[in-house]
């Protein structure tokens, strides 16, 4: 009995430091959200994009799982590619940011949907938007509120 | 004569690699009269009225069919027209953006009328049944489909083609810009018409 309380504190504990681990080499120095903006949209629209560069500056690959904000129900990672001039929306469950190189979230590419907007958004406000990296970590990302 | 076969070869490759690279990129081989050849087509407006095509003679229409629910290419593409109105100094006043919903389950004319109100540019947002909706996407040979994401909060999404046509004063289609194309592109063909 003292042994299985023994091991389930030491499994515990090991994920709790590693957690800490993880979180604060990538967060901190790795991974840099630049260029944020929400596209400002008509009122009665519940549903909008968020765009950013967001950068790896360490050697390895960081995968970004999945992505919230406070003024959206849901937020999702969504792909837009164009074939042959059919324009294509899909969502996505992640997304690579390879070792030392960087994904640009952009029209008519990769974007962030912010679904179900819990009030209207006016250009200038600014929004923040979680983002979730594989292992664990997560960065706030500010992002203004704006038309183009 | 060596000088002028040469020429000759060389005008030849060329438009045939430009008729290869068009068929390659298009859906239409640049020939956009041919489509809607009877110049017109009918749908209802944001107010409820009804719109016939043959009705804006005399006006520079900006066709694209899209989606109010759309986040990304719709608003940009809309973004951009207000962009277009502002390059084209007093021409504006002659051009009209004509904006075909695909999607008449959720983009009710209300919905319509305020979203394109947004955008701060002379613009209808026309709707009907599917089926009338849908002849007039075959009218100008777009193509829509209806995507259900179970995954996704959206519920459902359209991929659908990407062109902004450009109809002359006569009702008849005389470019197609692409998402690529930007204002300054649009604006200045649109200049260009007499």
């Amino acid at each position: 009995m003292v042994f299985k309380y023994l091991f389930c504190s030491i499994v515990v504990l090991t994920a709790f430091l590693g957690g800490i681990d993880a979180h604060a080499g990538i967060l901190n120095e790795d991974i840099v959200a630049s260029d944020a903006w929400v596209r400002a949209m008509p009122p009665s629209q519940t549903n909008t994009a968020a765009y950013m560069v967001i950068k790896n500056k360490g050697p390895n690959e960081v995968i970004l799982t999945s992505v919230s904000s406070d003024i959206s129900e849901s937020a999702e990672i969504h792909q837009m590619s164009d074939m042959k001039g059919m324009m294509n929306m899909s969502m996505v469950s992640k997304l690579s940011i390879p070792g030392n190189g960087e994904v640009v979230l952009k029209p008519g590419a990769y974007h962030i949907m912010l679904v179900n907007l819990k009030k209207p958004i006016k250009s200038g406000e600014i929004v923040q938007i979680r983002l979730f990296f594989k292992g664990g970590t997560s960065l706030n990302v500010k992002a203004e509120v704006r038309e183009q | 004569v060596d000088k002028r076969i040469s020429l000759i070869i060389f005008f030849g490759v060329f438009i045939f690699a430009a008729g290869c690279t068009n068929q390659g990129d298009k859906p239409i081989n640049n020939n956009y009269a041919v489509l809607n050849p009877q110049r017109d087509f009918t749908l209802h407006d944001q107010d409820g009225k009804i719109f016939h095509l043959k009705d804006h003679r005399g006006q520079v229409i900006l066709l694209f069919f899209g989606y109010t629910t759309c986040p990304d290419v719709c608003p940009t593409t809309l973004s951009k027209l207000a962009r277009v109105y502002a390059l084209v100094g007093p021409m504006r006043q002659k051009i009209l953006t004509v904006f075909v919903t695909i999607d008449p389950q959720r983009d009710t004319p209300q919905k319509l009328k305020e979203y394109l109100q947004y955008f701060n540019i002379n613009a209808m947002g026309l709707s009907g049944t599917k089926q009338e909706i849908d002849a007039v996407v075959d009218l100008y040979k777009a193509t829509y489909e209806k995507v259900n994401t179970n995954s996704s909060a959206l519920g459902y999404m359209f991929d659908h083609t990407d062109y902004l046509y450009l109809i002359d004063r006569q009702g008849t289609t005389s470019h197609l810009f692409h998402p690529e194309d930007n204002a300054q592109d649009i604006a200045d063909t649109i200049k260009r018409m007499n």
